[in-house]
């Protein structure tokens, strides 16, 4: 049993990689250099990001989401008193099926080709706090876009769901 | 054999007359393949009696699924089986066009079959590395996960996901083929074909695979039909039956699909048989990206976040990489199912096999015993 014919030199072909650089990576340091987006599917179903001028908060995505991740929260008034709810996504429920972004009927949310998502702790957190405190940012909030480098999105292509 | 281990092992059993102890194979044992287990009655290192354990998969899928929409469930079938996800999407999605009696366009056919075969590619890379490892050749079982990969990032290309596509909808497909993917398709497919050699010479020449696993869990012919094996387990009992040729659905009747049989019934002929598919699922993908039509992807059902399907019932099977997949689907009018049954192509070998098989077994061979059968966990706890 032998894989093909090799020469008896062939181990020390391994001494190259005395002179590359490692693999292995510093993970929050060197990230942008480890995974270049050109890498990731032009219609990926990364993180989502919602365009809020667009967005008209009326909850479709919310109702659609299997998995209730999706959860309008009040951001503020219009001028008739009424609530204007922009949607929250909470990344610990969502298994990123893009069902919300199929059925958007203003196709303002969308989903992204970022799939990195870090939350720093504070190292004076005690355990019960931290817990807390990774639930509450391991969120999508309406302020925060992600919006320079969209992935799966419907687009002007017919609409799949509504 | 006098000084080996399970010898010895047993001897002192029989002295000290520790007649029987209680093991518990799973679920976290590294020869397990999921969250299930046999708890293993035995003498030495020979079983005596098994009893499977399931229940450790806590989602429950057929009761979830009648509390969801309809398109809703298509994000939560995929689960029922994780290295071979298509499968079930396609069997939902078939049951549910048999209730309100339409026919898809033929281009979304043809796109269903391209992810179900490439989705039995990675799982057949999954299964043979799985057997790979559990007789101790974690080489071939390296290589395997490298090569799992490159077709997971043609599923990237297409669906949008790594693992769980979410690509069938009801009438047809989300998304066509994006640029270049054929291409890249066809790389892939070369550079697996080559790697079959090297395949051949780490796992299905190599004289440790044959001294395990000649003779091991033997299926005659007429016993395959009685437990209800299928897909390659049940061919290589030497039954020629396909579910894609003897019930076909999506584009198979359009293509020629090849039916490999072998005699023999044992975990070798079952190894060996899903090598000879797996290069005949290689040529079949060939064959449908050249026969594949232009047109429509998916048939306009109106709004699918409202869809009402008509009171009615229909039963959906697929041929999965592990045997057949069924969805029997009870529809009341509503928004939602009223009944989802799900038939796994493990549930017949994890079951009631095992109780046949594993006694008189010793306990080195029974993960080698269910890599060759290829049982996922999650079909007999859904």
């Amino acid at each position: 049993m032998s894989l093909g014919d090799k020469s008896v030199y062939s181990p020390l072909t391994n001494l190259k990689n005395l002179f590359k650089k490692p693999i292995t990576v510093k993970y929050p340091k060197e990230i942008l250099k480890v995974f270049p987006k050109d890498g990731v599917s032009p219609i990926y179903r990364g993180l989502h990001t919602n365009d809020l001028n667009k967005c008209i908060g009326c909850g479709m995505c919310q109702r659609i989401c299997p998995f209730d991740a999706i959860e309008m929260k009040v951001i503020g008034e219009n001028e008739q008193g009424r609530a204007i709810k922009k949607p929250v996504v909470d990344y610990g429920r969502c298994s990123f099926c893009g069902f919300c972004v199929d059925v958007c009927p203003t196709n303002s949310l969308k989903m992204s080709r970022h799939y990195i998502y870090k939350v720093k702790t504070v190292k004076s957190m005690s355990a019960k706090e931290e817990v807390e405190h990774i639930k509450q940012k391991f969120k999508l909030m309406p302020d925060e876009s992600l919006g320079d480098d969209i992935g799966y999105n419907t687009g002007k292509a017919k609409k799949i769901l509504g | 054999m006098m000084d080996s281990p399970s010898y010895m092992l047993s001897k002192i059993a029989e002295k000290d007359n520790l007649t029987v102890y209680e093991l518990f194979f799973g679920p976290n044992h590294p020869g397990m393949h999921g969250n299930f287990g046999y708890v293993l009655e035995m003498i030495g290192t020979e079983i005596v009696k098994v009893r499977p354990n399931a229940g450790h998969l806590h989602r429950g899928f057929e009761k979830l699924m009648e509390q969801k929409l309809w398109v809703q469930n298509i994000a939560l079938v995929p689960r029922i089986c994780v290295a071979d996800p298509d499968p079930n999407e396609v069997a939902y999605c078939t049951a549910i066009e048999k209730i309100l009696r339409v026919d898809i366009p033929d281009r979304a056919k043809f796109l269903r079959t391209i992810t179900l075969e490439m989705s039995r590619l990675s799982s057949f890379l999954m299964g043979m590395g799985a057997l790979a490892a559990a007789v101790g050749l974690y080489t071939a079982m390296n290589i395997m996960t490298a090569d799992r990969d490159l077709i997971l990032d043609l599923f990237e290309w297409l669906t949008g996901a790594r693992v769980y596509h979410m690509f069938s909808i009801p009438g047809g497909v989300r998304n066509d083929l994006a640029d270049g993917f054929v291409e890249r398709l066809y790389k892939v497919l070369d550079h697996l074909e080559k790697r079959l050699i090297e395949y051949d010479k780490l796992l299905f020449e190599n004289p440790i695979i044959h001294k395990r696993l000649k003779g091991l869990g033997y299926v005659s012919k007429e016993d395959a039909v009685k437990y209800g094996l299928t897909g390659p387990n049940l061919r290589a009992s030497g039954n020629p039956y396909d579910v894609r040729v003897d019930d076909p659905y999506a584009a198979y009747p359009y293509l020629d699909v090849r039916v490999i049989t072998q005699e023999g019934g044992d975990a070798l002929t079952r190894a060996i048989q899903i090598r000879l598919e797996f290069e005949e699922t290689i040529n079949l993908i060939r064959r449908a990206l050249k026969t594949m039509p232009e047109g429509e992807i998916r048939l306009n059902l109106g709004n699918l976040s409202a869809l009402k399907v008509p009171k009615g019932e229909a039963y959906a099977k697929v041929e999965s990489s592990k045997g057949e997949f069924g969805y029997y689907v009870v529809s009341d009018g509503g928004m939602k199912p009223y009944r989802v049954a799900v038939r796994g192509p493990s549930l017949p070998a994890g079951l009631l096999l095992a109780q046949k098989h594993l006694p008189k077994m010793k306990i080195d061979d029974v993960a080698a015993w269910m890599a060759s059968l290829a049982i996922c966990p999650p079909d007999i706890d859904k």
